[in-house]
């Protein structure tokens, strides 16, 4: 080992420890960060593989230092992803999400380091590795766990989609390393695969885009039951499954004007908060906000309601019976 | 009326006997204390009771006419402000009245559960009684480490609507002079069987002192033209409307005393206008209660049936002749600018007699 080499890797070993800080504590502050954005419920979903750090171990620090013809005056300094973190989302849409909360951080100070859609701008006729990458770095001395991380410390975050990363994972240590030069035929087929990938990444675009029309009727529903609940009947409603099996049966008979609609039935029936009040203590289905839109949905077709519903007979037939009706016998 | 709030305060048992063969009448083995139902008893309990008054056939308004010293209603209006420790004893007049009322052999015993509470939104006070005959039934349960099947010789109120009836009296308005400010509705599977008198009337009549409601001819006619309006407005098809109309036009002249709207629905409407011909039925007051069918204030309406084809071509005809000698079917007609007309097949099974 020359000296350089030495030198280091003696420098590396002293300050490993702060970067392994450094990296956990930019992965917590992203973690934190996009749960603040768009909540705690969304971003247990919006991390597909839990967001880690890694710091570089010394054979590829040194080989990247010296090694692969990057002709680095001050190597150490230069190497910007001696920690680096990853970050992997679902969609191409949510890498922005992520950017954003990476150019809010007060804590320190993003660079953009390489961006697969200005990359495609750049060279539209190429499909190749494709990720955003960023450099943070401390903007003061800061204290992580028991350990003092020194101002302008680097850290890469690279930021991509479920398939970018499966694409990364395929080729990173292969097609890319300067020491395989891959067969033509092996990079033709890489690049098929990310086009793929791209064209895919549309598509699922527009299943999400679809997908979001399509619930938007039941959450704005589940939305005006939850309020409404509250306010009839004064207690804090319990939603489980059965609430959205509920709103997903009932909101086929939900109209424009439902909301005014649905005040109105409540009011003229104020004696329903008194029985679910009644209820509610012992059974599940009483501390479901959808019940209220169950009783103004009876009263308003009485006779479809308990066809393909999620509630059995025993369970309808007191809901119909406070309104003075009877469940019907046949289901049509 | 809708029942709905139903809420049953106080509910007292007794159990009247069948006449015996010289037709004496056998004293009711009367209760004399208030039941204390489980919640989930009374919520059957309620059940029941809205099960039966709602939107059936035989769920029937009636006209309270008697009213007198130990009437129905004047035992109902002193229960209703007994207190508790009166409400058994004051209750056991009724007792004694159903088991006069029982004057045949044929009417068999029951259990008599007479009970109070309020129903309606705003909540009215009410009084009400249902005679439960009793059948056999099994039960199994586990009896230390072996299931056993028990034989129970009287169970009563199962959902078996035929083995019991009710009879509930509500106030309305408390100042009113006997029996205004008071509705009076019963349930009978008896009031639709054809021999409703017999069977029904020392129910209603003698024991709660009521009578058939007079109101039948007017609510007959309310609900062949509010029925027709709906059909005629109804984005329906021309042929499914006209099915409905043969339908109502059959349905009002059936034998059955009473009928309701919803009955009509079930039988005559396809499913998809059901329930927007209940909302359309509600929204013009028709009662969902039974009705007495009696069509003897229709007039002209059910002579004759006038269908239109296009502008200008009319048929009229009575309803029988209409449903039985006429057959009518749409058919393809000639295209005119390159769409494709519906004519109209229709088939007299008479000949040509005359022109007016």
């Amino acid at each position: 080992m020359s000296d350089r080499e030495t030198a280091l890797l003696d420098r590396w070993r002293c300050e490993r420890a702060m970067y392994h800080a450094w990296g956990s504590f930019v992965s917590e502050t992203i973690v934190t960060g996009i749960r603040r954005v768009i909540g705690d419920d969304e971003a247990k979903l919006f991390f597909r593989i839990p967001v880690a750090w890694r710091v570089k171990d010394e054979a590829s620090l040194l080989a990247k230092a010296f090694h692969r013809g990057k002709n680095y005056t001050d190597p150490y300094a230069e190497i910007e992803d001696k920690v680096g973190c990853r970050v992997v989302v679902l969609f191409s849409e949510e890498i922005r999400t992520v950017e954003g909360v990476l150019q809010d951080c007060s804590s320190w100070a993003a660079t953009l380091a390489r961006d697969f859609e200005h990359e495609r701008a750049r060279r539209p006729f190429e499909f190749d590795y494709q990720s955003l990458h960023y450099i943070v770095r401390a903007k003061v001395e800061l204290r992580y766990g028991e350990v003092d991380i020194a101002p302008d410390t680097p850290c890469e975050i690279q930021v991509r989609t479920l398939l970018q990363h499966a694409y990364s994972e395929l080729t990173h240590d292969t097609i890319y390393k300067p020491n395989v030069q891959a067969e033509p035929q092996v990079k033709r087929a890489a690049a098929k695969s990310m086009a793929l990938i791209e064209a895919t990444d549309d598509y699922f675009t527009q299943v999400r885009a679809r997908i979001t029309a399509a619930q938007a009727p039941a959450l704005q529903l589940a939305v005006t039951a939850d309020q409404l609940y509250r306010e009839f009947t004064g207690l804090e409603p319990e939603p489980s499954p059965l609430n959205s099996l509920l709103i997903d049966h009932l909101k086929q008979w939900v109209r424009g004007d439902f909301e005014a609609e649905l005040s109105a039935f409540l009011k003229e029936k104020s004696y329903l908060a008194e029985f679910i009040r009644e209820r509610a203590p012992t059974q599940l289905l009483y501390r479901q906000p959808a019940i209220i839109v169950a009783f103004w949905t009876i009263s308003q077709a009485p006779r479809s309601v308990p066809v393909d519903g999620p509630l059995s007979d025993d369970e309808l037939a007191p809901l119909y019976s406070v309104l003075g009706a009877r469940l019907p016998d046949a289901r049509a | 009326m809708l029942f709905e709030n139903l809420r049953v305060r106080r509910v007292v048992v007794h159990e009247v006997f069948q006449r015996s063969a010289d037709r004496t009448a056998r004293a009711p083995a009367v209760g004399d204390a208030l039941e204390a139902l489980s919640a989930e008893a009374m919520g059957a309990f309620q059940l029941r009771l809205t099960d039966a008054l709602a939107a059936q056939n035989q769920s029937l308004q009636m006209r309270i006419v008697k009213h007198d010293r130990g009437s129905f209603l004047d035992v109902a209006s002193t229960l209703m402000s007994s207190t508790d420790r009166e409400f058994p004893g004051t209750s056991q007049a009724l007792a004694e009245k159903l088991t006069d009322a029982q004057d045949a052999r044929r009417i068999p015993g029951g259990m008599l559960v007479v009970f109070d509470g309020t129903v309606g939104a705003p909540a009215a006070p009410f009084v009400g009684v249902i005679k439960a005959e009793t059948q056999p039934g099994f039960r199994r349960s586990q009896a230390a480490e072996r299931t056993i099947i028990e034989f129970l010789q009287d169970v009563f109120l199962t959902p078996a609507t035929r083995l019991y009836k009710v009879g509930m009296m509500v106030r309305h308005d408390a100042d009113a002079t006997r029996p205004e400010g008071w509705e009076a509705f019963v349930f009978d599977s008896n009031i639709s069987a054809s021999n409703r008198e017999a069977a029904a009337g020392y129910f209603y009549g003698r024991f709660l002192g009521c009578a058939l409601p007079s109101s039948g001819p007017y609510e007959t006619a309310k609900f062949f033209d509010l029925t027709k309006e709906f059909v005629r407005r109804s984005a329906l098809e021309p042929e499914a409307k006209r099915d409905a109309i043969d339908g109502l036009y059959s349905f009002v002249r059936e034998q059955e005393p009473t009928f309701t709207a919803g009955a009509f629905a079930e039988r005559h409407l396809p499913p998809e206008v059901r329930d927007p011909y209940d909302a359309y039925m509600r929204s013009k007051q028709f009662t969902p209660n039974a009705v007495v069918r009696d069509v003897s204030q229709m007039g002209t309406r059910l002579r004759r049936r006038r269908l239109k084809f296009g502008a200008d071509v009319e048929l009229s005809a009575s309803p029988d002749v209409l449903a039985s000698k006429v057959q009518i079917r749409p058919i393809p007609g000639d295209e005119v600018d390159g769409r494709p007309q519906q004519w109209t097949e229709i088939i007299v099974h008479a000949p040509l007699t005359g022109e007016q």
